[in-house]
């Protein structure tokens, strides 16, 4: 029964004209950012750095010190990691008294505590595997991602186009989840939809299942576009990556895996959003508030309570998990990892149960 | 002849605001009950707004009772959905399928959701059954073409043979005759006849063509204010609820003649124009006779014809509820 369920929704949710409208839209996004994207690197590079190539100090003592900084290609000897790993101790013993102090015993925006903890984790996995004298590409949470002091490269390019395509790719995923039950009802087709043997708790699984599948499609329709694109326009520049996460976890990658994180990140991204247009839909039977909700208000709602300091319980800002990646300039306010994993699972679920009890229950007018 | 549709009680209240609070519920359908057997073909009628679409929302699920029960085929429609909405084919309120796809499509699409799991119906069953019905209700050679290029009388017929891609025990259908000229409705008038007579299908149709439904239909049932006020045998028409039956005698002393019914017979007896319109359990042939016996001239004798209209309006506004 789902099978013939989904299948159906599938078919029914392809719409081809929208299809076609956003793949052109997407392909001129991508070109233009191929096109200019090598010059804009520079001159955000050069305004923030002063032209001096390093960038805000992932390394106590360099750059603007104020944690938002760039990627950056580190080359340090044993001496050098050693000398900052004493002075970052220090540093992180002094702020966290400091921090204590005032009162404060979560993450804040810039929390210089956050970023020394996390300057020390990273000097300190350079020192547990000897890393010295070679080149590593440093991405900290305060990152542009691609925006590399070591110039444009294929995967630099590659997570910027990314960034920038996901918006679009949220819009589709609105309109093809957020339109999924509100054309039933004003087709009128829901009741005859009904009149099969059918449940309807199976019907708003296929029918969510559907509109994923359609926006993760889009997803990485975009993100195989986009790497044809980044590794024939910039040459490939290999360079052991470090990630930090959270200020805990580090790892090494290489250029996919950076490709990999950027993508796993926006993609959680896309399918909140798809699921939440989902469920308003479900819920209000409205297609344009379905649509708009979810890109617009949300998004609107959720800059208010940022500048409030309260955006981390607010969805726009738990969804946009692409910050823990460095993919964002900074990062938003408060932001831990885990609160953003309980925010979203927590609005995202919400919505989704109170979709399936109320199509599960409320009677088809 | 089995029952196919059973209603027990069934109550359908809604909520009712004013400002923030909440007054009492609204009552759209008041603790009805009846049933629909197998081969039959029953008329669901009542004025606008009387319950009869909440009432067949109810029946095919697609709105939940208050209280009250609904069985198909003895399947409770809340509580055994699937097996229930498997005996049941319809069309409520009007035949909406998806606009910009085919009329094969559709009916594929809904033949896919009513034969998924049933692995003794292959694609060649399927693709025979749509071919089937698509002759049914004329519309082969048409079914490639999109839905929004249907006319309203198209859309009907293909509704109804969404209806009927497996043979229902139970066709529920709101104003079938919507749209269709005069040889579409008795197409239609047909067809449900032949499914009830031939397929022993129990047939729920609601309708405002009265004069129509005298001729679809067996039975009808009359609903107003969510209460059914008739529950008639359309051959029975012309029976009251007492047995009484309307007799018109044409003739010479209408007066005198009523005035001997009304005696001889303790009937309702009244003249006007050269007739006595008397009514009476009495056949009209023993009333012939004993007129006749009585010296009188009869020179014509007939039942009234009670038409269905007739039936409704007096029982929506001549106090059918009391």
């Amino acid at each position: 029964m789902f099978k013939a369920l989904y299948a159906g929704e599938l078919k029914k949710q392809t719409n081809v004209k929208t299809v076609v409208i956003m793949a052109a839209i997407a392909l001129v996004i991508l070109i233009i950012l191929a096109a200019v994207f090598d010059s804009v690197n520079e001159m955000i590079f050069e305004t923030n750095t002063g032209g001096l190539g390093v960038s805000g100090g992932i390394l106590p003592g360099e750059g603007a010190g104020d944690g938002t900084s760039f990627r950056e290609t580190w080359n340090y000897d044993e001496t050098t990691v050693t000398a900052e790993i004493a002075r970052c101790e220090y540093m992180l013993k002094m702020l966290e008294a400091e921090k204590e102090e005032a009162g404060f015993d979560y993450y804040r925006n810039n929390d210089s505590v956050y970023y020394m903890r996390a300057r020390l984790a990273l000097l300190e996995y350079i020192r547990d595997n000897e890393l010295y004298d070679r080149d590593l590409a440093v991405y900290t949470n305060g990152t542009v991602a691609g925006m590399s002091s070591a110039g444009v490269t294929a995967d630099t390019f590659c997570v910027f186009a990314l960034s920038s395509l996901v918006f679009l790719v949220i819009i589709y995923g609105a309109i093809a989840a957020g339109s999924a039950y509100p054309d039933e009802f004003r087709q009128g087709t829901v009741k005859l939809l009904l009149l099969r043997p059918v449940s309807r708790n199976a019907l708003t699984g296929a029918k969510l299942l559907a509109a994923l599948t359609h926006v993760s499609a889009a997803y990485f329709g975009c993100f195989l576009v986009a790497v044809a694109l980044s590794y024939a326009v910039f040459p490939v520049e290999h360079a052991e990556t470090l990630y930090m996460f959270n200020g805990g976890a580090i790892t090494v990658a290489d250029n996919a895996a950076q490709i990999g994180i950027a993508l796993a990140c926006n993609y959680v991204t896309v399918l909140v959003y798809t699921s939440l247009a989902f469920a308003i839909g479900a819920l209000t039977r409205n297609k344009v508030f379905a649509i708009i909700t979810p890109v617009i208000l949300i998004e609107v709602l959720g800059a208010i309570l940022s500048m409030s300091g309260l955006g981390r319980f607010f969805i726009s800002d738990a969804a946009n998990w692409a910050q823990f990646a460095g993919l964002n300039s900074t990062l938003i306010g408060g932001a831990n990892f885990f609160i953003a994993l309980a925010m979203t699972v927590l609005y995202t679920g919400g919505a989704l149960t109170a979709a399936f009890l109320v199509v599960g229950q409320k009677d088809v007018a | 002849m089995s029952e196919v549709l059973k209603v027990v009680n069934l109550t359908k209240e809604y909520a009712t605001f004013r400002g923030l609070g909440r007054t009492a519920p609204l009552r759209a359908v008041d603790n009805i009950s009846f049933a629909v057997n197998s081969g039959e073909v029953v008329g669901f009628l009542g004025p606008n707004g009387a319950g009869k679409s909440t009432t067949i929302k109810m029946i095919t699920g697609l709105a939940a009772p208050t209280s009250g029960e609904v069985y198909i085929d003895g399947h409770d429609v809340v509580k055994e959905r699937y097996a229930a909405m498997k005996c049941v084919g319809g069309v409520i309120e009007s035949p909406d399928m998806y606009p910009d796809r085919t009329a094969l499509w559709n009916l594929k699409y809904y033949a896919s959701l009513q034969f998924a799991g049933d692995k003794t119906k292959d694609k060649k069953y399927i693709a025979d059954r749509i071919d089937g019905v698509l002759s049914l209700v004329g519309l082969k050679g048409r079914e490639n073409h999109k839905i929004r290029t249907y006319s309203m009388g198209m859309k009907q017929r293909l509704g109804i043979a969404q209806a009927l891609i497996e043979i229902p025990k139970l066709l529920v259908l709101d104003e079938p005759a919507n749209g269709l000229d005069p040889d579409g409705i008795k197409e239609i008038r047909d067809l449900l006849r032949t499914l009830a007579g031939e397929y022993g299908v129990g047939v729920l149709v609601s309708s405002h063509q009265l004069a129509e439904m005298q001729l679809m239909c067996d039975r009808c049932l009359i609903i107003n204010r969510g209460r059914i006020i008739e529950d008639r045998k359309i051959a029975e028409l012309n029976v009251d609820a007492k047995g009484n039956v309307s007799i018109i005698v044409k003739t010479d002393r209408p007066e005198e003649a009523a005035a001997f019914v009304k005696e001889k017979f303790a009937a309702k007896a009244e003249a006007c124009e050269g007739e006595v319109r008397v009514r009476s359990e009495l056949k009209a042939s023993d009333l012939t006779r004993e007129l006749v016996l009585a010296g009188f001239n009869v020179y014509g004798v007939s039942e009234e014809e009670v038409r269905l209209e007739d039936l409704f309006m007096h029982a929506v506004h001549g106090g059918g509820e009391e």
